[in-house]
């Protein structure tokens, strides 16, 4: 075990898996050299040549595409797309291509890996500060996952290098200074599909995705001051949903918040609360809860930027709500 | 043979009812229109008359046991020997479907017609009522949404099992002269002690209760000369009624409580709080007689003159804001629960309390000296007693004032007037001295 | 003349152009008939470009093809029979008839695969000769789009890379005149769309695209550049449209000088001229009736075909996870 940041438990799952398959490579704008934006690709080049880590130009759209066929051709590609806003220009190769070869061709995999960043709070602006996960995870035939703990980033990062779909990985740029305990065995995956319970309460079940699985969490503690028991759930993977730990919950609390940092007209919170519906209709006790971004841009000065996304106050608050 | 089932009568927000009291024992000769057993709805106690005269061959539905509208009873098998040795009664199995008899004067139009929209409940709600066959109808939502809840169905069925657990305190109590209290739920709070309104009984309060949660058992009072009360000849006064009151809850064994108390019932709250012989947690008065000299004079004289649904029901009207509330069904069970002997008496204590349409006795003074959390609550919309009379009450008193509603908040606004019953319950539980 | 077909060579493209043709006349009375399913994009008039193209290429070499991919898929050696159950429709089709005419694709041939979003079939290519660059096989991607495609804004980004990372893949523009109906003069300000490759620093070349023996020359040229890890290499083969854009088409904007200009240089009967002096027309006829043989007994295969039954696929989780709710 040691004490590291997300962006280098990412840079240590990375590195690993290179090593350990010589088909992985990485390309994206600014990965190689520079170490990336987010310094996740840090020291790669140097230790893997730029082959197979490599600086391209600005170009996502060629680049996703790029990525579906050499992942079809005996490579296993990661490729970094700067800012999750960015994804509206990959979308063609993701539900033109990949989202369909699987099922057509039958004897094709598609192992590759679209790491992206997303999410508000940087003072980033209304490009760069989205969280879309309901465009991708919309997609049938690929695999979405959100870790929020540097353990879960790295353990998810192997696991996704080595699934043979294509595997889009969110990441939060408010994450990845982030430190905890991350395990040094290269070897320890976390399973794609796997939710995990991050606190246990009886009262009303929290599901949450990436950032906001830390905001459920302080909004937990706000509940408790109440004598509301909350449970709360990360989900880590978006896409395949893990149906039996969503549904155990709820059959406890028989209450659901669904948090997303996304927008809320056919977003990601949505599907959940659907999904919910599907499946744990009989044991609600009330309506599903959604807590996200308003339907609007997000804007740039810090007061405004607050005001839009989703907090821990206002998830207690929709908690609450849900409980009368 | 013949069964004994219940049709309609005082059931129109109800398709089941709970059994009370069985006045015959199998065996037992019964006569035709003799009183056979009582049931408890929605408003009412109901009672039922035997269909035809014979022996009362078996009871199939237990006191305290909830049954559909339509569910045999019990049944008569022909006889004619008063008294008959109780031999073994036949087994429910062994007895022929017979085509339901019409055991009750069914007035009431069916009760399908009287359901006025979808009930609004959670899936889980609506799940598990099923399961332990409870009647979502008769259930009045806690939640501010309309919405039926897990925790309301659980409510019911706390309080269907209540009288089975505690027999010695529920049902009518025995000491002859004492009046009818009934308690319900088993919660280890302060139970709350609801007065009910001139002219009503303890059932008033039903829509109430499964709104009020489980902490706090309530102890439904039968005022004298109402409900299963028998009548105190010579009341006269607030204090008169409050005092076999305070006598029953003594002799219950309840020394502490929180007191609810609606109209006349108000004026009798004011009056068991004055003398001390009931420790008061809080007090909540719902349009509450005392205040004020006025009162509908007309409206005394007409309820009490009346003794057919015809000349009840404009009565009857002028006491809420929607008259849809008052059906036929409804009508028939006041007309029901009260008898000519409860009418005759009610007529005499409305004559010494309420002499020419003017509220005799003078209870707003008693009121400020009542020192716990009060609250009074009153219908914007009251045509029976003026809503202005709230403001004689005391300084810290909370009035709370509901809007389209007439002169029984408690009925045409139950969740609310349960919500106001807890805060001034809590409200105590912080100020006051001594456990909630 | 260097990277010249055999005879032998030679002889297998002019079969495979018959068989080509043949598919594509027999598709065209089939749709008259009411025996198709959706549009079909015929390649009658430009054989000679995926074909020659193709006959350069060895089983583990990739092909990535447009909408309009017959000439590609046949040329890179898809068995006839499964190309025509599957744009039948047919569970005997190469792909069980999932996925038409424009989106064959066989993995093991190396065809993957039709590509029906314009544009698309240039990043894939350009990927797998990212993917062969990084794993330092010999291979080749090759690329087939149209002079539409041209037009996409993915092109430019996808030759930029090819041409920065010298990467082995070979770009076949077939330029055939039009965009759905729209002619290049209408598109573009370049009659020559191949002068954009020197932005790209990569070489480039104007091809007969209705000579197979030129195709093969040029494209075999680009190939072994391309193995030799010396980059791409833009082949712009100039042919024509003969049919519609598809069988939805209603025709009226090709001038009947032109049709008839190009009938004149039909691939086919190029092709024959240009086998004239070293092998007979008996010889030639008998290849070509044993083509036309072929493609009609895997015409009466497939409609005598099962169809498919419909199956939820559930291989993979991001599809099984979506039951409907009971």
């Amino acid at each position: 075990m040691a004490m590291m940041r997300y962006a280098e438990a990412l840079n240590q799952a990375l590195r690993e898996e290179m090593q350990r398959d010589s088909s992985v490579f990485l390309f994206g704008e600014d990965i190689g050299r520079y170490g990336g934006v987010f310094k996740v690709t840090k020291g790669l080049m140097d230790e893997f040549g730029e082959s197979r880590v490599r600086d391209t130009p600005i170009s996502e759209q060629a680049l996703a595409a790029m990525a579906v066929t050499a992942s079809m051709t005996g490579t296993r590609p990661v490729l970094e797309i700067m800012y999750a806003d960015f994804m509206p220009l990959v979308l063609d190769a993701l539900i033109n291509q990949a989202s369909i070869y699987e099922y057509l061709w039958q004897n094709v995999t598609m192992p590759f890996v679209l790491r992206t960043q997303g999410g508000g709070g940087a003072g980033a602006g209304a490009q760069h500060s989205k969280s879309l996960d309901s465009l991708v995870a919309h997609i049938p035939g690929i695999k979405v996952v959100a870790p929020v703990t540097p353990a879960d980033a790295k353990g998810l990062l192997k696991s996704a290098i080595r699934d043979s779909q294509p595997v889009i990985f969110l990441e939060h740029k408010l994450l990845y200074n982030l430190r905890d305990e991350v395990s040094d065995d290269p070897e320890l995956l976390v399973p794609i599909g796997k939710a995990k319970t991050v606190r246990e309460g009886t009262d009303v079940s929290i599901f949450a995705t990436s950032r906001m699985v830390l905001e459920s969490q302080k909004a937990a503690e706000l509940l408790a001051q109440d004598g509301i028991s909350a449970e709360v759930i990360d989900l880590r993977t978006l896409r395949p949903l893990d149906l039996d730990a969503i549904t155990a919950s709820i059959a406890r609390t028989h209450h659901a918040v669904v948090v997303n940092e996304g927008w809320r007209f056919c977003g990601y919170a949505a599907e959940l609360s659907a999904t919910i519906m599907d499946f744990a209709f009989d044991n609600l006790d009330a309506p599903v809860a959604r807590v996200t971004l308003p339907d609007m841009p997000v804007p740039y000065a810090e007061p405004l930027e607050l005001s839009v996304l989703p907090n821990a106050a206002r998830i207690a608050d929709a908690a609450r709500a849900t409980l009368k | 043979m013949t069964d004994i089932t219940v049709v309609g009568a005082g059931g129109e927000y109800m398709e089941s009812v709970v059994v009370v009291s069985w006045h015959k024992t199998p065996g037992e000769y019964v006569a035709a229109g003799e009183l056979v057993v009582t049931v408890e709805t929605a408003k009412a106690a109901t009672e039922i008359e035997a269909p035809v005269s014979g022996i009362l061959a078996d009871i199939r539905a237990q006191i305290g046991e909830e049954v559909a509208i339509g569910t045999v009873l019990g049944t008569i098998r022909d006889g004619t020997v008063e008294s008959a040795p109780a031999t073994a009664a036949p087994t429910a199995a062994a007895v022929p479907a017979a085509p339901a008899a019409p055991a009750l004067v069914p007035v009431a139009p069916p009760v399908a017609t009287a359901r006025p929209t979808r009930i609004n409940a959670s899936p889980l709600a609506r799940r598990i009522a099923a399961s332990r066959g409870i009647d979502l109808s008769a259930i009045v939502p806690s939640s501010p949404s309309g919405r039926i809840k897990l925790r309301d169905v659980e409510a019911v069925d706390r309080a269907r099992e209540a009288p089975e657990r505690h027999s010695v305190a529920s049902g009518p109590t025995s000491p002859a002269p004492s009046i009818s209290l009934t308690r319900r739920g088993s919660g280890s709070r302060t139970p709350f002690v609801f007065l009910h309104g001139f002219g009503a009984d303890g059932f008033s309060w039903q829509p109430l209760l499964a709104t009020l949660g489980a902490d706090h058992a309530a102890v439904l009072v039968d005022l004298p000369g109402h409900g299963r009360s028998p009548a105190l000849s010579n009341a006269g006064s607030f204090e008169d009624l409050a005092s076999a009151v305070a006598q029953a809850l003594t002799e219950t064994g309840i020394g502490e409580c929180h007191l609810v108390g609606h109209s006349l019932g108000g004026g009798v709250a004011i009056a068991l709080a004055e003398t001390g012989r009931v420790a008061l947690r809080s007090l909540t008065l719902i349009a509450p007689a005392g205040l004020g000299p006025e009162i509908d004079g007309d409206f005394l004289d007409g309820f009490c003159r009346a003794t057919r649904a015809e000349s009840l029901r404009p009565w009857l009207l002028r006491l809420f804001a929607d008259p849809s509330i008052v059906s036929p069904g409804y009508v028939q069970a006041t007309l029901k629960a009260r008898g000519e002997d409860h009418r005759r008496a009610q007529t005499t204590l409305a004559d010494r309390l309420f002499p020419d349409g003017t509220q005799a006795w003078e209870m707003r003074a008693a009121l400020r000296r009542v020192a716990v959390a009060q609250k009074i609550i009153w219908g914007e919309c009251d045509r029976i007693i003026p809503m202005r009379h709230a403001l004689g009450a005391g300084p810290e008193t909370a009035i709370h004032l509901l809007p389209h509603v007439g002169h029984m908040p408690h009925v045409e606004a139950p969740a609310t007037v349960a919500r106001l019953i807890l805060q001034n319950a809590r409200c105590a539980g912080r100020n006051g001295a001594g456990a909630t | 003349m260097k990277n010249s077909p055999s005879l032998d060579e030679q002889l297998e493209m002019h079969r495979k152009m018959v068989i080509v043709r043949r598919l594509e006349e027999r598709l065209g009375e089939l749709h008259k008939a009411g025996r198709t399913r959706g549009p079909i994009h015929r390649c009658d008039g430009q054989e000679a470009v995926g074909i020659g193209a193709t006959a350069v290429l060895g089983t583990s070499d990739f092909v990535t093809s447009t909408h309009r991919g017959h000439a590609h898929y046949i040329g890179k050696g898809v068995d006839i029979r499964g190309v025509t159950a599957e744009i039948l429709g047919r569970a005997t089709g190469t792909c069980g008839g999932r996925a038409g005419h424009m989106l064959i694709g066989d993995r093991d041939n190396g065809m993957i695969g039709g590509n029906a979003i314009v544009g698309g079939s240039i990043p894939a290519a350009t990927g797998m000769a990212l993917s062969i660059q990084v794993r330092g096989t010999a291979d080749v991607a090759m690329c087939f789009f149209g002079d539409g495609a041209a037009q996409t804004g993915i092109c430019h980004e996808s030759m930029n890379m090819a041409g920065l990372w010298k990467l082995p893949v070979v770009f076949i523009l077939e330029h055939n005149q039009f965009g759905l109906t729209v002619h290049h003069t209408v598109q573009s300000p370049v009659a020559d769309l191949s002068i954009r490759a020197a932005g790209y620093a990569m070489p480039a070349e104007i091809v007969d695209g209705n000579d197979t023996v030129a195709m093969y020359r040029a494209v075999a040229t680009a190939v072994e550049r391309a193995r030799r890890g010396e980059g791409p290499t833009l082949i712009e083969a100039k042919t024509y449209r003969m049919q519609g854009f598809s069988t939805s088409d209603m025709g009226g904007y090709q001038s009947d000088a032109d049709l008839a200009e190009w009938n004149r240089r039909d691939p086919i009967q190029v092709s024959r001229r240009g086998l004239a002096d070293a092998v007979s027309a008996e010889r030639l006829d008998q290849i070509e009736a044993g083509a036309v043989a072929e493609v009609d007994a895997a015409v009466e295969e497939a409609l005598a075909a099962p169809l498919p039954t419909f199956e939820l696929f559930t291989r993979s989780s991001p599809y099984a996870t979506a039951p409907e709710a009971v």
